[in-house]
């Protein structure tokens, strides 16, 4: 309980360092991984006490969460749940975080997008939602507006299908898998 | 080779139908894990030309069973992607010097492991020993006499240096080689860099420079390449997505003369509405593969060997059961810079335009049995000797998969 204690306090005070310095998420991102790995049991307090904290690197501390508990389905819900009460103004964006590193995650994550605001609609990204999103209310942060340069950009059903060189089917998956693309949302409702 | 862009974009702009793989890559990974799943199937065809590069047309029926897996395992920080196919294609006619069993199998491992936000690497390999190319893969650009090996191993480190920079490291290996013919292997090796610039949550730009050797087998020259491109990774909607890289490329013959051709090479992946989606690829620049041909002359080695390459397939869904499928290659060479193997003497250029399309059904019958009937269409037109064919191939097959 003390170890824990004092987890949460190490977390909260580095997550107030953005009120005194321009925070580093990816600093911070590493401490939380490393402090979540250790304290697994406690990943939703870490992630709702460093969310709190530091909003701005909400994304970044819910992926790290997500590796560093090598999370399941249901944790990686139950972490952007946390994360989103934590700071409701990130939650279309943990979400799309949590998809990134845990995809697997997906229909648990938008159950809890459901569930939290019904009205926010489906948490892929679109271009339209993108540009709603900056012109509503932009991430006080780069590297949560940001995501990783290494991946493709941005997310949705499409993308390259698994099995093959090029992403295609090398034993053909016929018929075609039919996709059925989510509702383009809006993440800032009148 | 003006007319060869337009007719490019005009056919990525009005482009209905298409199906494969290679150059339709996008640039990623594997989204979703998928079970273990195994594939058993068989497929009748007849082919009224199974030998288009060799003497006169002659058709057979043929037979191709096979046997393949595939998996898919993602987790947060591995993602591996597994896929083998082997099976073989054979001729229950096949004319006399031509053999009537073939190879007709593919494998590939492709693994991403994330070492941190910031680093991680990337191995995709491929290898096929088959008999009857597959075009989008944009290593053959006409149909050769008996099977080919084609291998390719490609290894990148990528590091995420700040927020919104991140660069791509590798080495590329990739080798071909015939079984029944001289001068046509190929090995190459490419190192690159890339560097990644996330311009917005949708948009990457991209900034390329490759340099690779390519050793000739036999008579088939040398050569160095160097790439400088720029590009672009755009996610247009959730369901539409391309790259597109363009630049320079230089081509430089080992003791030869050297060549400098625009390059581009663009993918476009698109789920079009529920029921239809389309992908297409296009790529053009100087080719180290297929460089030995037969001219009238004699036969010789073409050293500035300038490809287009194009294709678009799609898929329909008419119901959950049933799917109609099909697609273009369209691939027009041209063979400049000749020299007669014999005695080194200059020979006049040489051009090839092969188009391949292909049209299906698909029926699934229950949870494990598809039934498929395709047909495939095939015309190369040439000024090269046995490169002027046509080929019609009408198949029939079924598959289980468990």
């Amino acid at each position: 309980m003390k170890k824990t204690l004092c987890t949460v306090l190490l977390g909260t005070a580095l997550g107030l360092l953005p009120s005194m310095a321009e925070v580093d998420c990816l600093e911070l991102s590493l401490t939380v991984k490393h402090t979540v790995a250790a304290e697994q049991s406690k990943v939703l307090e870490i992630v709702s006490a460093q969310v709190a904290a530091a909003p701005s690197c909400a994304c970044e501390i819910v992926k790290a969460a997500i590796e560093g508990s090598a999370a399941s389905a249901d944790t990686v819900a139950a972490i952007v749940e946390a994360a989103a009460v934590a700071a409701p103004e990130q939650m279309r964006l943990v979400s799309q975080c949590a998809v990134a590193v845990a995809p697997d995650a997906l229909a648990k994550v938008q159950a809890v997008l459901a569930k939290l605001d019904p009205n926010l609609g489906d948490s892929a990204a679109s271009t339209k939602s993108a540009k709603d999103s900056k012109d509503a209310k932009a991430p006080a942060s780069e590297v949560a507006a940001m995501p990783n340069p290494l991946d493709f950009p941005g997310k949705g059903p499409i993308g390259p299908t698994p099995g093959g060189p090029g992403g295609f089917p090398l034993i053909p998956q016929l018929p075609p898998i039919v996709i059925f693309p989510p509702d383009v949302s809006n993440v800032n409702p009148q | 080779m003006k007319n060869y862009f337009s007719l490019a974009f005009a056919s990525l702009l009005f482009a209905g139908s298409a199906g494969a793989q290679g150059l339709y890559y996008v640039g990623s990974e594997a989204q979703e894990s998928l079970p273990l799943k195994w594939v058993v199937g068989v497929t009748a065809s007849y082919d009224d030309n199974i030998s288009p590069s060799y003497g006169n047309e002659q058709g057979s029926v043929a037979i191709n069973p096979y046997v393949g897996l595939s998996f898919v395992n993602i987790t947060p920080q591995t993602t591996w992607d597994v896929y083998v196919r082997l099976g073989v294609l054979y001729y229950l006619d096949a004319p006399a010097g031509t053999n009537d069993l073939n190879n007709q199998s593919r494998a590939g491992v492709n693994l991403t492991h994330r070492f941190s936000e910031r680093l991680r690497f990337s191995s995709r390999n491929f290898v096929a020993y088959e008999l009857n190319p597959d075009y989008s893969y944009g290593v053959a650009s006409s149909a050769k006499v008996g099977e080919y090996f084609y291998w390719q191993s490609d290894n990148s480190v990528g590091f995420r240096w700040t927020e919104r920079l991140g660069t791509y490291t590798g080495l590329r290996l990739a080798g071909t080689s015939y079984s029944d013919l001289v001068n046509n292997g190929t090995f190459t090796w490419e190192l690159y860099n890339q560097f990644r610039y996330q311009l917005g949550p949708q948009t990457v730009l991209t900034g390329d420079y490759r340099y690779g050797q390519t050793t000739g087998d036999g008579a088939a020259s040398d050569s160095s390449d160097q790439y400088f491109l720029v590009g672009v990774e755009h996610r247009f909607s959730p369901n539409t997505i391309a790259i597109a890289r363009g630049g320079i490329q230089l081509h430089e013959i080992d003791g030869g003369d050297s060549y400098t051709s625009p390059y581009f090479e663009l993918a476009l992946n698109s789920q079009v509405t529920q029921q239809l989606s389309v992908r297409a690829y296009t790529r053009y620049g100087i080719e180290s593969n297929d460089t030995y041909q037969i001219h009238p002359a004699g036969p010789s080695i073409f050293d500035n060997t300038q490809t287009l390459r194009f294709g678009v397939s799609s898929e329909y869904a008419l119901s959950p059961m049933m799917s109609i499928f099909g697609g273009v290659d369209y691939i027009p060479t041209s063979y400049a810079g000749g020299r007669r193997i014999s005695d080194n003497a200059g020979v006049s250029d040489l051009s090839t335009d092969l188009i391949n399309a292909y049209i299906g059904l698909s029926v699934k019958f229950n949870d494990y049995l598809t039934g498929t009937v395709s047909y495939n269409f095939t015309e190369s037109s040439s000024d090269i000797q046995f490169q002027d064919y046509t080929r019609n191939r009408i198949s029939i097959g079924v598959s289980a998969e468990f």
